[in-house]
């Protein structure tokens, strides 16, 4: 589907349950609208590529409850990626999303090695945040991120293939 | 923190109702009037940087009451219908994709149900950054995007409103940061408040439905929506800008079957489709075919079996793919970014207004994603929805469902107005 070569796909467990913390799968990569080329209209798109895409070291979901003031119970499912760059070389990381009407220019900047999003968020029990809750990671994964990594030197990374927002990777 | 929502919501509602005389209509903000001057390109001499673009395919009644800010993108067929005292303004980076219809008047505004709740101006009002999807319509009086506030999920004021597939705002208020799903409605008189979704296929016809998901017709937005969102405005003001500048390099290359734009970061190449293995420029053709489309029909076979408004629009890259047609009804859309993202069988038939979606998406794990494909023999009857699915061979998609993410075992057959999520029966069209 999409150019360039694919990180290496691992196991995937399709299951998805409502548990706290709980790794769902393997990682699925996604080949998504973009090509993967680089090509941005920020400044620093312009800086020479180095080196090879950031790997996926951990994709997870994670549930958490909350019971606020008066009993009423929320939940919110956030999808955790996280990386490993080459430390000594980095500066940081940054993302961009990928869509299915195509990818924006906007540069997002990772907070330390990870991308952390809510992706699911509602009110009520296990049970009734259930069909809500599919609903909702269905339709967030209509998103996807590709990242790479700004190095001391000004040079980047190649982007990593798309990553579909709620694949998981044990 | 939902109720500290509603609580600003509602007093920001009755503030603003107490404030508009009951005879004001829609404020007509400056803004570029698409006059035939200023078609295509609106207004006609602004930079390609800042350029409103129309597909001259668009309809625009009473140019003089509408009212357009810049970076718009206004695609194939859209209508645009304004009237004396019902204007329309659409806001700054905001978005009419292919088929939408904005009517000035003609909604249900007489069954408001009160104060603070979602009472309109005449008119259609729409605020900077919302995104009216592909067959979406709004009826006035409308506004959408104006009032409300932040969200958690979206604290830096660039407030975003989604509008998805055939969705319908029905003379209603959106607030900032809200958003309809495929399928979904907001009827007459109903606020729809800073921080909520409509579910797909849902129609909100209360207040009481639009302010608790605990009666499941609405839900949070959260983050995952907005960063869609945010791409989503990011590519359509791309596109008014490469629109533009296709246009100013040839008038001729943005009409019928043409040049995708190309110069995107997303899409470098301009590209023809291609009929029966030939690529042709039809610029005179009744229909949008745009991009980097391989029909098995030759333009002529196409061309007879196909009804008119009819929009494919490839802004992407490689080629998808279309076996040939049975019979393609008016207003069909299909929108894809990435050749094998879309690939349909032979001998399908497309009902009125279906929408077809490319976009990826994961069945076996280890294993690239799957394309939209729609099989040979397949039926999509009127108004249903494709989207990132697998429709298996002689399947029949009901009139106005819609199949999201899911992988359909040929013969399936899904009744009419029933929204299929993941493979699984989400409910139904309400509407």
């Amino acid at each position: 589907m999409t150019g360039g070569v694919r990180p290496p796909r691992r196991r995937y467990q399709a299951s998805v349950e409502l548990v706290v913390a709980m790794v769902l799968g393997d990682l699925l990569m996604a080949g998504c609208s973009t090509r993967g080329t680089g090509l941005s209209d920020t400044p620093a798109a312009k800086a020479v590529e180095a080196g090879q895409p950031v790997q996926v070291v951990e994709a997870l979901i994670r549930d958490k409850t909350t019971t606020e003031q008066g009993g009423q119970t929320s939940w919110t499912t956030t999808w955790r990626l996280c990386f490993a760059p080459d430390r000594a070389v980095t500066t940081r990381l940054e993302a961009q999303a990928v869509t299915t009407e195509g990818s924006g220019t906007s540069l997002r900047e990772l907070d330390g090695e990870c991308l952390e999003l809510d992706i699911a968020r509602g009110n009520g029990t296990a049970d009734a945040r259930k069909l809500g809750r599919v609903a909702q990671l269905a339709e967030a994964a209509a998103l996807a991120y590709r990242v790479r990594a700004v190095h001391h030197d000004g040079t980047l990374t190649p982007w990593t293939e798309p990553i579909r927002v709620g694949a998981t990777k044990r | 923190m939902r109720k500290a929502f509603v609580s600003t919501g509602a007093a920001s509602a009755m503030l603003f109702a107490a404030l508009v005389p009951p005879n004001a209509t829609a404020a007509e903000p400056d803004g570029c009037h698409p006059i035939k001057e200023n078609r295509p390109v609106c207004a006609a001499g602004s930079s390609v940087e800042t350029a409103t673009f129309l597909d001259p395919t668009a309809t625009v009644e009473k140019p003089e009451h509408v009212s357009l800010a810049e970076h718009v993108y206004v695609g194939p067929f859209a209508e645009i219908l304004a009237d004396d005292d019902a204007p329309i303004s659409i806001g700054e980076e905001s978005n009419v994709q292919d088929n939408v219809l904005i009517r000035g008047k003609g909604g249900g505004g007489s069954h408001q149900t009160g104060p603070g709740q979602g009472q309109a101006k005449p008119g259609v009002e729409i605020a900077d950054r919302v995104i009216l999807a592909h067959g979406a319509s709004v009826i006035g009086p409308a506004q959408i995007g104006v009032q409300g506030t932040n969200i958690p999920a979206d604290p830096d004021n660039d407030q975003e409103v989604f509008l998805s597939f055939s969705s319908q705002v029905d003379g209603a208020v959106l607030e900032k940061n809200t958003g309809v799903s495929a399928l979904a409605r907001v009827g007459p008189g109903v606020r729809l408040r800073s921080g909520f979704l409509v579910l797909p296929g849902k129609n909100v016809t209360t207040q009481e439905q639009a302010d608790n998901p605990a009666l499941e017709k609405v839900r949070p937005i959260n983050e995952a929506d907005v960063a869609f969102n945010e791409a989503v405005i990011e590519v359509n003001t791309a596109l008014a800008r490469e629109y533009t500048q296709l246009y100013r390099e040839d008038p001729s290359s943005v009409r019928g079957a043409n040049l995708d734009p190309g110069n995107t970061h997303f899409n470098p190449n301009r590209d023809l489709p291609s009929f029966a293995g030939r690529e042709q420029r039809v610029p005179e053709f009744r229909n949008r075919l745009i991009g980097d489309l391989d029909l098995d029909d030759t333009f002529q076979r196409f061309s007879s079996v196909s009804g008119s408004r009819v929009s494919l629009r490839a802004d992407e890259g490689e080629p998808f793919v279309l076996g040939s047609v049975d019979r393609m009804r008016d207003d069909v859309i299909f929108h894809a970014l990435e050749g094998t993202n879309l690939v349909t069988g032979n001998r399908v038939e497309y009902g009125r207004k279906v929408v077809v979606h490319g976009g990826g998406r994961v069945v076996i794990a280890g294993k690239p994603e799957k394309p939209t494909v729609v099989g040979d023999d397949v039926v999509l009857q009127d108004e249903s929805i494709v989207f990132r699915s697998t429709i298996g061979n002689h399947s029949v998609i009901g009139k106005r469902s819609v199949v999201v993410g899911s992988d359909l075992a040929p013969g399936t057959v899904v009744p009419p107005q029933t929204v299929v999520i993941n493979g699984v029966k989400f409910g139904d069209v309400e509407w």
